[in-house]
């Protein structure tokens, strides 16, 4: 390709500016990518929905965001839409308690959020990665304002009940001190010929570069104690640089032993934060999670029908018609009917209802199970996380049951309250927790929690702490495809004039992305299948 | 409820040494009866009251929303053993498979102690070996 030589050739930049600027932000998005702009998501902006028939209506069962996000765009393209929902909220598992709510679970135990004014936990999903470009997209069309979420902090812990007699160590020591220690062991086979390489002379003097860099290894390929690796794994407590005269002077901080390390574990934890999912900046929104939730209420609310639990569903040639009942046995039930239908609801409780579907998207319903979670809440008085040891937002991880403990990435250096998310459990210690009632399930997570933060005892106010097997509307807490296949395609495709949505209808399982891309597909399938059928 | 004899303020009260002691530690483990990969009890009552009584209530008496989970007490489908092993095992809707996290004595004593307690009066005496047996059944049924 040639150019004027006067003329500088336009950038790659300066090209999509003037594509962006000719035919509008959708254009330009799909410009983007076709110019290898990398772009980690399906996603290619507003879904464009032309040549509805008239007069056709839409039923959506459930009003969480995949449920919201269907009604939201098919009445903008001209469907006559209602939504069922079993709950007397709108929102789903987008969830954010704050003080005052109250719920109560299955087995009857209730919970009376007691937070203080402004705090709240995500009790459901809890951070936005940055390539989720479908629910950035909602977020930024329906003004919903956004902070970054802090996921890894090398102030943060790791916690082994069996290594280093119980203490939490900072992340940042142990993972300057692993990469330091396993790049010695390598960069001392490769200097003295050990290793049975393929590289050549001179690509073995540049690994050798890169090995001394990255582990920050001295002459000797030797990863010590210095001043050089106290500027990575951070300095001793005593002898950080300051100014002036006295105590100004830096001094190297002791690594951990490579022993210790593995002994400890801690590399099975040291790859958490850097999966692509887990990529800084993640994000929240201000004031919670729900604010998603609330932002497509304000769009649909007057769409949905609150409290009632779907009692049959059924299908003929021609159309959809839905038997409901009151949820809470108070007030009356009804019949909703449609030309088509957006099911959203989890296949744990679908797989129960009476539904007319083939039967091998009924035996999918019951082949796909759910996974278990429990999540707590825990008021402090006091950000002592923060005052007492400079952790500001990230995660901390512990082999004990609770797993996680998370610093809330809002209000931080406030000097008052803040709530952690004071545990995240999974597998059979879930059941365990399941199995609990919520007083039990708090103080076993407060136990546990003051073996890495001894603060706990003092600064502890309330709590709450959710199993999400117990959540009646759902019965477990996300989607757990052994292997898709086959029966990811029957449950992703439309059964007459049903089609279903939401996270288990994606592979982005647990996540709102996931939710929000089935419910988009499920919204095409129905729109071509209206337009055929005109 | 032997995971809560300490009052939480003593537990919290324990000095810091407290921590470094194994016994401590095991105790931890012990309190929830698992690990993150297993259910570590062996008595059909305890693995119950862990596993399971969460969703299927303390009583077997079950639970119900917007879906249910079965009542196990009084129930005529626990008659015959493989019905509970397969869906201990296999999952069903709502249950998940407990495969990974239940061995062939723990899935045995589970049964046993469904079919005898909660109302409930059969059998009560399956074995490791019947769970076995049907295990490899599943991985057969899945292959072909």
């Amino acid at each position: 390709m040639s150019h004027p030589s006067n003329a500088r050739p336009p950038s790659r930049r300066d090209l999509l500016k003037m594509i962006g600027l000719a035919a509008g932000s959708s254009t330009m998005l799909h410009a983007m990518s076709s110019l290898g702009h990398a772009r980690q998501s399906p996603y290619k902006g507003p879904i464009e929905l032309s040549g509805a028939p008239q007069g056709r209506k839409v039923l959506v069962l459930g009003a969480g965001l995949a449920g919201m996000c269907s009604a939201l765009e098919l009445r903008s393209a001209g469907y006559d839409v209602s939504i069922l929902e079993y709950q007397k909220r709108a929102g789903g598992r987008c969830w954010t308690l704050k003080g005052g709510d109250e719920f109560e679970e299955l087995g009857g135990g209730k919970q009376k959020v007691e937070f203080s004014k402004g705090q709240y936990i995500n009790i459901g999903p809890w951070r936005i990665p940055h390539h989720h470009l479908a629910l950035l997209d909602y977020c930024h069309r329906l003004n919903v304002p956004l902070e970054v979420f802090v996921q890894e902090n090398h102030n943060a812990y790791l916690h082994s009940q069996t290594a280093f007699d119980g203490k939490p160590i900072r992340y940042g020591h142990a993972w300057a001190d692993y990469v330091g220690q396993i790049t010695e062991l390598l960069a001392k086979s490769v200097d003295k010929g050990r290793l049975d390489s393929a590289l050549t002379k001179e690509d073995t003097e540049i690994l050798l570069e890169s090995l001394k860099s990255f582990g920050v290894l001295n002459k000797d390929y030797a990863y010590e104690a210095s001043l050089d690796t106290a500027e990575y794994r951070g300095y001793p407590d005593y002898g950080a640089p300051g100014g002036g005269l006295y105590d100004a002077a830096p001094e190297p901080s002791e690594p951990i032993a490579l022993e210790d390390l593995l002994k400890s574990r801690f590399w099975e934890k040291m790859r958490n934060h850097t999966t692509y999912r887990h990529h800084a900046p993640m994000f929240q929104p201000v004031g919670g999670m729900e604010e998603i939730a609330h932002a497509f209420a304000r769009e649909v609310e007057d769409l949905i029908t609150y409290n009632a639990k779907v009692d049959r569903i059924r299908q003929t040639e021609n159309g959809v018609e839905v038997e409901y009942s009151s949820a809470d046995g108070e007030g009356s039930g009804g019949v909703a009917t449609a030309d088509y239908c957006i099911c959203t609801i989890p296949f744990t409780i679908l797989s129960q209802l009476d539904v007319d579907v083939s039967p091998e998207m009924r035996r999918v319903m019951r082949a796909l199970h759910y996974h278990e979670a429990v999540k707590a809440g825990l008021e402090m008085k006091r950000r002592f996380w923060e005052r007492d040891e400079q952790i500001y937002g990230g995660i901390t991880l512990t082999d004990l049951p609770i797993a996680e403990i998370s610093y809330p990435s809002h209000e931080m250096h406030s000097n008052g309250p803040g709530v952690l998310l004071g545990a995240y459990v999974y597998g059979p210690h879930a059941y365990a927790f399941n199995s609990m009632t919520p007083k039990e399930r708090l103080e076993v997570v407060l136990e546990q929690g003051a073996r890495i933060h001894p603060q706990y005892r003092e600064e502890f106010d309330n709590g709450v702490v959710l199993s999400w097997h117990r959540v009646p509307w759902m019965l477990g807490c996300y989607s757990d495809w052994d292997d898709r296949g086959r029966d990811y395609e029957i449950a992703a495709t439309m059964d007459n004039r049903l089609v279903c949505a939401g996270e288990h209808i994606s592979y982005l399982p647990g996540w709102q992305e996931g939710s929000l891309l089935s419910a988009l597909d499920a919204v095409r399938q129905v729109h071509d299948r209206a337009v055929k059928e005109g | 409820m032997r995971y809560l004899t300490i009052p939480l303020l003593l537990a919290l009260a324990l000095p810091a040494g407290a921590q470094e002691d194994n016994s401590q530690v095991d105790a931890g483990r012990r309190e929830l009866g698992s690990t993150t990969e297993k259910f570590t009890d062996n008595e059909g009552a305890e693995l119950y009251r862990r596993a399971c009584s969460g969703c299927h209530g303390p009583e077997g008496e079950g639970a119900y929303g917007a879906g249910k989970y079965p009542q196990l007490a009084n129930n005529p489908r626990l008659g015959h053993a493989r019905y509970p092993i397969n869906l201990i095992l296999e999952g069903n809707g709502a249950m998940p498979a407990f495969d990974e996290w239940l061995d062939d004595a723990q899935v045995a004593a589970i049964v046993s102690y469904l079919q005898t307690h909660m109302g409930n009066d059969y059998g009560g005496e399956v074995s490791p070996e019947e769970v076995k047996r049907m295990r490899a059944e599943f991985a057969d049924l899945e292959e072909g």
